[in-house]
């Protein structure tokens, strides 16, 4: 009986915030799958160090430019995409051993902090689930530019990361002697703000 | 005496044994070897109840049923079962409305054989109700002239107004109570 | 969509979520409210409804634990590290206190030699030989238990309200029944 008062009072607070709550949908995007990638590349067995290409299945960023302190992010990688350029290639590296993508499809990324360098730099904070395994991962990144699109029609974000991991962290432990254990990542990533403010009145959405 | 002397008199003789044999015995109850309990069920689980206080006059022949005879008569505030809030709720207007009446009172006069047992046919009498009530018994003797008797049987409380009113409600507590007696018995 | 899915909880760990939250927290209410009854016979009854829903509530915890064994629960949303690590213990400490509440009540009624029915269809046993030594102790242990997930329950409903007010998140809407998502799946906003 005595949370009562307490409930009545964060409903009073939460209503208190709601116009705070608007402000914040500003800073909403979604990933621009088809203008994200995501580059990979590991040694093979020292002859070379080939590059596998994935795509982002969905995912949302919370990103005001002026204010990284409430950034934040979370998406899904679709491993069923990877592109070795090679079929067989690419049918081999999604095996048990490898990425599995049979077990799980999905690579998730969800974000716990951001850090800001300067203006355009940064660390992106999170842990990523491959293979069912949850890692840290920290992810040095560029923020290049936002802007409105040519023809005026939504606002786009873009950013430049690296990455590096270590396969076996996420259990991937066969063939260590032939196939390398620190895989780089290169992420080249749109995202298109969602909206909801008067300025974008747009005829065509 | 002469032999056809004799034979007039063995009739006569054997007439002064019938009545002695015609009557069945009476009993004393060994108090402290007899239970006199009770079964009932509240919200599904079955009470146990033992009453601390009656007398039973007991007169019982499996051979000579129609000389038998049970008059019993129980105080109705010895009642105990277990738990401390029942007991005291027991003797109340509710239940036994015992300062009404602080007395049970059982008479059985006819006694039918049912194979190996007997069948009671009585009366009790319970918060001023008298009600039909048959018992089952089975009678063995004990070497020495003792005997054990197990009565049981099973009324319905409502039939004598125990627990109506807002306690008449029968899914919590049972309308079937059973009647179990242990008696040990001595004859007189 | 019955089943969890990695954005979403599905609509069978709603119902558990929702319908265990409304049930213990009526059923204290309930249990503290008992002493209103009127009559001996109706705090009977009352007593009986208050250990059939506890029951309820024990059951309905167990098919939980199941589903949730077979369900992977939907990835945790961006946090910082330790409101991750909050949430968990508060999350596994709200399991154990779902647990605790009813079989409290279940140990406090059979030391108390009372009978466990459900919903008068069958009988319950008791859990521990009647002791009325601990009639006080176990009453106490369990009201008591009613008490500290009020508080503990202050903190799941503050965060998640932080979390919808503030954050503007889906945590909150991925747990509310029939609720869109703020950042669906296809990347779709509500």
């Amino acid at each position: 009986m005595s949370a009562l008062p307490a409930t009545a009072r964060l409903f009073a607070c939460a209503a208190l915030l709601f116009p705070l709550a608007a402000q914040a949908a500003a800073h909403r995007y979604r990933y621009d799958t088809v203008h994200s990638q995501i580059l990979f590349s590991v040694s093979h067995d020292g002859y070379s160090r080939p590059f596998g290409r994935l795509h982002i299945a969905r995912g949302w960023l919370r990103f005001d430019p002026h204010d990284w302190s409430h950034a934040a992010t979370a998406l899904d990688i679709d491993l069923a995409s990877l592109d070795m350029g090679d079929a067989d290639w690419s049918a081999a590296v999604l095996k048990p051993a490898f990425l599995d993508a049979a077990r799980s499809r999905y690579a998730h990324f969800a974000s716990t902090s951001v850090e800001r360098k300067d203006d355009q730099h940064g660390v992106l904070h999170g842990e990523l689930t491959l293979r069912g395994v949850t890692r840290p991962l920290d992810i040095p990144f560029t923020f290049n530019r936002q802007a409105r699109t040519i023809f005026g029609l939504h606002t786009v974000a873009g950013f430049s990361a690296t990455a590096m991991l270590d396969r076996t962290d996420f259990g991937m432990t066969a063939n260590q002697g032939s196939i390398g254990q620190h895989v780089s990542v290169w992420l080249e990533i749109e995202a298109i703000r969602e909206d909801r403010t008067p300025e974008s009145t747009d005829a065509a959405q | 005496m002469t032999r056809p002397a004799l034979g007039r008199l063995a009739p006569l003789l054997f007439c002064l044994l019938l009545p002695v044999a015609a009557t069945a015995t009476d009993y004393r109850v060994l108090q402290d070897q007899s239970t006199l309990a009770f079964t009932a069920t509240f919200q599904g689980a079955p009470f146990q109840g033992n009453f601390a206080q009656w007398q039973a006059a007991i007169r019982f022949d499996p051979a000579h049923l129609a000389g038998s005879r049970f008059d019993v008569t129980v105080d109705t505030t010895s009642a105990s079962t277990g738990d401390t809030d029942r007991d005291g709720a027991l003797p109340g207007a509710d239940f036994f409305n015992a300062t009404r009446y602080p007395e049970a009172h059982y008479v059985a006069t006819e006694f039918v054989r049912a194979g190996a047992q007997v069948i009671a046919h009585g009366q009790l009498t319970l918060r001023g109700v008298a009600h039909p009530l048959d018992l089952t018994v089975t009678f063995a003797r004990q070497p020495g002239g003792t005997a054990l008797m197990d009565v049981t049987g099973t009324l319905k409380r409502l039939d004598y107004g125990v627990g109506g009113g807002e306690y008449a409600d029968t899914s919590v507590i049972g309308n079937a109570v059973t009647v179990n007696a242990h008696l040990a018995l001595a004859p007189k | 969509m019955l089943r969890n899915d990695p954005w979403r909880w599905g609509a069978v760990a709603k119902f558990f979520h929702w319908t265990i939250a409304l049930l213990i927290l009526g059923n204290g209410v309930f249990g503290l409210l008992m002493d209103l009854a009127r009559t001996p016979m109706q705090k009977v009854d009352w007593m009986a409804l208050h250990k059939s829903i506890g029951l309820t509530v024990l059951a309905l915890l167990v098919l939980r634990l199941l589903w949730r064994a077979f369900n992977r629960p939907p990835h945790e949303l961006p946090a910082p590290p330790w409101q991750l690590w909050a949430a968990r213990v508060v999350h596994v400490v709200l399991y154990l206190l779902v647990a605790a509440l009813p079989l409290s009540g279940w140990w406090f009624n059979s030391v108390r030699g009372y009978p466990l029915q459900f919903f008068k269809l069958f009988n319950l046993p008791a859990i521990a030989a009647k002791n009325p030594d601990l009639r006080h102790l176990s009453h106490h242990v369990h009201e008591y238990l009613f008490w500290i997930l009020l508080l503990v329950l202050a903190a799941h409903v503050g965060a998640a309200l932080k979390h919808h007010v503030f954050d503007d998140d889906d945590v909150l809407r991925r747990m509310w029944p029939f609720a869109r998502l703020r950042h669906g799946p296809k990347g779709e906003s509500a």
